[in-house]
């Protein structure tokens, strides 16, 4: 379990790292003096908030945890958004809004753990990734596709350590076998979209500055960074209604559910499974589901079989194709009124007779279906 | 709230706001990403399916058990899809437990067209009654945890919670003879068994295989022979069910008192060996037909959980109609939930049967020391020379008695070794 916790916090740094690293790369002029620094402040940050999570596990109860938890679901997007809209409309500052998302991931390292928050540092690493995106050029294939690929590690990984924390004597899975699971679902997708960001890059940064400033600084991308401040607005809004809705629901008493000690005492080959098990239940239903099956495809075909209708009349109302149906009718009457289950041969047989008499049964369009006279 | 939400939810708001801000502001990077992340939402989604629909689970456990008895239950868990699965949840209601669900983890990875076997155990923590058992629900996630659908299965049983059974004390003096085993088995009258008794004329109905040829050739006339009866231990209860009786509520009722010691009484005198049967007249009859062993005391519990007091009819009516199948010889008890019996009845009903030589017993609960719902409690000083009263009438009869009152611990009370003569 501690296998799993330690690789989800370092997914989470590593998600910062690569988030923020890409964002500076992208506008500002590169420099590694200034990577390993944002790496290092992020370690430390991480680090702290970790011990900071332990020094707060004993204090407070949980409602004013909540609580907290809720004033940094309502505060920490709101500035994010901010500095992608400062970027969008003007590239030039769009620098000094990395370093503010920096700070911000920051924050959100630091306070993620001991508040329960980690999401918010997927959120800021994404904005970042987005203002890396911007610029485009490599930064933005990395921050991207890498936003992409780790993130989706360290969703896994948090759901098998989450999963795992109502049973803690249960033996974690290795985390390769974790990331591997996980990295079999991501492959696909990261693929197509590093090639894809590689394939169709957008403007260098210096073009982006040069071109897209007269369309971004135009009153119709002012209006649209003024609405998606509004959006933001109302989503946090929106966002903290539906919190405090939950907080109220949370009353009600939750069912008790006991986690019971589980472990495996036996794995064993399963049988291959016969046909006479009928897959999807006894022999007798088999046969019996393939006459419903003509049933509903001779009433898709206009003949009008009311429910009182016994197998004989409805035989000779249908009367075509003759022989299948003669036999199937047989069939489904021993199975559903004789004394013993229908042998193997006798539900191959219903079955291939029902699709014969289907075969022969044309659908007819539903306006067209009450003129059908009985055949 | 599940984690995934905030994930699933993270995914799908980064791609609406990538996808806009993409398209806005032309940058083909962003609307690639959007649409990355949506695919990695929809593959999540067809991979949870597709893992759920593999799985297969059943359970196997006792349908019955006793109060506070351990019961363990065996969960089957079998993936019939193409891909391991792991950190399978499996989620088990158990009526008799207190926690509402169970549930289970199979931490995996379990590869396809493999089983594995979990197992838990639980406290049979509630009162006696009948319980369900199940559904059965089974959920897994997709590798990221973004979806966990879950599917319950409708794997309803029945299960039945005894309530616990003491031994009664001076029980086991009842109805047995010096003996090297636990009962006589046979009594040395005419009978059918297969120990020979005697001769005797031939009478008309008689079976021609018994006609004794020997003798018949000695005396020139027919002569048959004669076998001893059969005779093993026999316990017979009545049961009080009449609605007028009711008092009390929750464990200090009568209703609990009359159902614990039936329990117990039937439960000893089945572990000794007796035969058993019950006869009770609630709205619904209660008939437990004589029988022998555990699993005829299954039966019998299995019913007496069943019973309400919301029968018209009085025990003494019931004892004094159903005396034909109480043999000779045999032990009889009425469990009442009242003392207030009618004395002239209940005369009768003991001296009949003392005159059958069955041992009768007299349990009564004195319905007068509960919480009254809808008749007054008498006065105690009512309630002591009733109880006098009834001293008296079954020292006449030779028969048992003990008396239940609220006061009384049940379980000590039953357990003490001259509970039947301490009135």
């Amino acid at each position: 379990m501690s296998d799993l916790l330690l690789a989800r916090r370092l997914a989470l740094y590593l998600l910062s790292l690569l988030a923020v690293a890409s964002a500076d790369l992208a506008w500002r002029a590169p420099s590694a003096l200034r990577v390993i620094g944002q790496a290092a402040v992020l370690s430390l940050s991480q680090a702290l908030g970790t011990l900071l999570a332990d020094a707060l596990s004993g204090l407070g109860a949980a409602s004013a945890r909540r609580r907290a938890r809720g004033v940094a679901f309502a505060v920490f997007p709101l500035p994010g958004l901010f500095a992608l809209a400062v970027a969008l409309a003007a590239p030039h500052i769009a620098g000094q809004a990395v370093r503010a998302l920096t700070l911000l991931q920051l924050a959100a390292l630091l306070l993620g753990e001991a508040l329960g928050v980690e999401i918010l540092v997927l959120w800021g690493a994404l904005l970042l990734g987005v203002v890396a995106a911007l610029a485009g050029g490599p930064p933005a294939v990395v921050g991207l596709a890498g936003f992409l690929a780790v993130s989706g590690a360290f969703f896994s990984l948090d759901h098998a350590a989450r999963r795992l924390a109502a049973w803690p004597r249960i033996p974690a899975p290795p985390v390769r076998l974790v990331l591997r699971d996980a990295s079999r679902l991501l492959a696909v997708p990261v693929v197509l979209l590093a090639v894809t960001v590689a394939v169709l890059p957008p403007p260098p940064p210096a073009v982006v500055a040069e071109t897209r400033r007269p369309t971004l600084t135009r009153p119709e991308m002012q209006r649209v960074t003024v609405w998606l401040t509004l959006v933001a607005l109302a989503g946090t809004g929106g966002a903290a209604l539906v919190f405090r809705w939950l907080r109220g629901r949370g009353d009600e008493a939750p069912p008790l559910i006991d986690a019971m000690e589980t472990h495996v005492e036996a794995e064993e080959v399963l049988e291959p499974e016969s046909y006479e098990d009928a897959r999807y239940g006894p022999s007798r239903g088999r046969v019996v589901r393939a006459y419903l099956r003509f049933l509903a495809r001779a009433r898709e075909a206009g003949f009008r079989l009311e429910r009182h209708l016994t197998p004989g009349e409805i035989q000779d109302r249908v009367r075509r194709p003759a022989d299948p149906l003669a036999v199937l009718t047989d069939l489904f009457l021993d199975a559903r009124y004789g004394p013993d289950e229908p042998s193997a041969e006798a539900v191959h047989r219903a079955e291939a007779e029902s699709r014969a008499v289907c075969a022969g049964l044309r659908i007819l369009p539903r306006s067209a279906r009450r003129t059908v006279e009985t055949a | 709230m599940d984690s995934g939400v905030f994930h699933r939810a993270l995914l799908l708001v980064a791609s609406g706001l990538c996808l806009s801000v993409g398209l806005l502001a032309g940058i083909p990077a962003l609307v690639a990403f959007a649409l990355a992340a949506l695919l990695v939402v929809g593959i999540a989604w067809n991979t949870a399916r597709r893992r759920l629909s593999g799985l297969r689970v059943s359970r196997r456990a006792a349908g019955s058990a006793f109060e506070d008895e351990e019961v363990r239950v065996e969960v089957a868990l079998e993936n019939r899809g193409r891909a391991p699965v792991s950190l399978v949840e499996v989620g088990d209601a158990f009526g008799a437990a207190l926690a509402d669900r169970k549930a289970l983890l199979d931490p995996g990875p379990l590869p396809p067209g493999r089983r594995h076997r979990l197992a838990y155990r639980t406290v049979c923590s509630r009162l006696w009654g009948a319980y369900l058992v199940g559904p059965l629900t089974v959920s897994v996630s997709d590798p990221l945890g973004l979806f966990t659908p879950r599917r319950v299965l409708p794997d309803v049983r029945p299960f039945d919670l005894f309530p616990r059974v003491h031994p009664v004390g001076g029980l086991e003096r009842l109805g047995s003879r010096s003996s090297f085993v636990a009962a006589d088995p046979t009594l040395a009258r005419a009978g059918q068994s297969a120990l020979y008794f005697g001769v005797r004329d031939f009478r008309a109905g008689d079976e021609v295989r018994r006609v004794h040829w020997p003798a018949t050739a000695r005396s020139s006339a027919p002569m048959v022979k004669q076998f001893e009866q059969d005779l093993s231990p026999y316990f017979t209860l009545f049961l009080d069910l009449t609605r007028r009786h009711r008092a009390g509520t929750g464990q200090k009722s009568t209703l609990e008192y009359v159902v614990r010691t039936a329990a117990s009484l039937l439960a000893s005198a089945a572990r000794r060996g007796d035969t058993v049967q019950l006869f009770g007249e609630g709205r619904r009859a209660l008939l437990v037909p004589p029988g022998r062993g555990d699993l005829h005391l299954a039966l019998a519990l299995d019913q007496l959980i069943r019973v309400r007091q919301d029968g018209a009819h009085d025990v003494l009516d019931l004892a004094l109609r159903e005396q034909a199948a109480v043999p000779p010889g045999s032990t009889a008890a009425l469990l009442s939930a009242s003392l207030f019996l009618d004395d002239g009845r209940l005369s009768e009903t003991l001296g009949s049967w003392q005159a059958r030589r069955i041992r009768p017993v007299l349990v009564a609960v004195d319905q007068d020391s509960f919480l009254p719902i809808d008749v007054r409690s008498r006065p105690r000083g009512d309630v002591q020379a009733r109880t006098e009263e009834l001293r008296s009438l079954c020292h006449a009869h030779g028969a048992l008695l003990a008396v239940l009152g609220a006061e009384h611990d049940l379980e000590l009370e039953l357990m003490r070794s001259d509970w039947l003569e301490s009135a």
